[in-house]
């Protein structure tokens, strides 16, 4: 499981994938992060707010109360600007994560049975 | 454990934070209700209000973690801001600095031959050089 020290870095990242699948709450996207891995990130709920408000500050997302299902919520949606991030950020973790691969595929050839 | 335990916990979160009132009412209410969210939840799955609210507590993180994750948000941004005055400043500085030698050198009214005697002089030196040569030049013209 991953812990929320592993995870820095990586935060702002994830929130905006989440978001690429449309306009979500606070609330909503805890609960997609924790679904679309599985339940692997162990990372306090309370972590997601201050990096929402701070991609919002970075003009990556916007946000808005709406009334969801009875309930007002601020609603948090991609800007032009964080689709664009979007793409940058899997483009480079992609690369990332290429390069962790072929430093850890020899030791992981000889340790995985 | 506390009657309102998720009202105690955002009152300890509001007492922590360091933002403005406007801001502090923002995250006070998001917290709230993705508490309350997580304890409805909670009790659509079967379990007691006490432990649903405990739970939604110990999974969102203690209230100081998440204070002090909005409170840096606001240093970063005062830096921010202090830098981007900074840069501001400088570049008005700049601008108005070139600007103004910019004015002097290419307007003649800010340097008046009046206001300066070499220059005057210099002038008059100039003109007379001119007068005296073009009216070399006609006499020349005028023998051939």
């Amino acid at each position: 499981m991953a812990s929320a020290p592993e995870l820095q870095g990586h935060l702002d990242g994830l929130l905006l994938a989440v978001l690429h699948g449309g306009p979500r709450h606070g609330y909503a996207i805890a609960e997609e992060l924790r679904r679309r891995s599985g339940g692997e990130f162990d990372l306090p709920e309370g972590t997601i707010y201050p990096a929402l408000h701070r991609l919002e500050q970075a003009s990556l997302l916007t946000s808005r109360w709406e009334v969801v299902q009875g309930r007002r919520r601020r609603v948090y949606a991609l800007s032009r600007l964080g689709s664009e991030a979007v793409g940058e950020r899997v483009a480079s973790w992609r690369a990332f994560s290429r390069a962790i691969d072929a430093v850890l595929a020899p030791v992981a050839a000889e340790t995985v049975p | 454990m506390s009657i309102d335990p998720i009202g105690t916990y955002v009152r300890d979160l509001r007492c922590s934070l360091r933002v403005g009132a406007a801001r502090r009412w923002r995250i006070s209410r998001e917290v709230r209700l993705h508490l309350e969210s997580s304890v409805e939840d909670a009790l659509a799955r079967g379990e007691t209000r006490e432990r649903a609210e405990r739970e939604a507590i110990a999974r969102f993180g203690s209230a100081e973690e998440t204070a002090t994750g909005f409170n840096r948000l606001r240093l970063r941004r005062r830096v921010y801001l202090r830098r981007a005055a900074i840069v501001a400043v400088t570049a008005s500085a700049t601008i108005a600095g070139g600007s103004a030698t910019v004015w002097a050198l290419v307007s003649p009214s800010t340097t008046p031959a009046a206001a300066h005697p070499m220059t005057a002089a210099s002038h008059r030196h100039v003109a007379s050089h001119a007068a005296s040569s073009h009216h070399a030049s006609r006499s020349r013209s005028g023998t051939r």
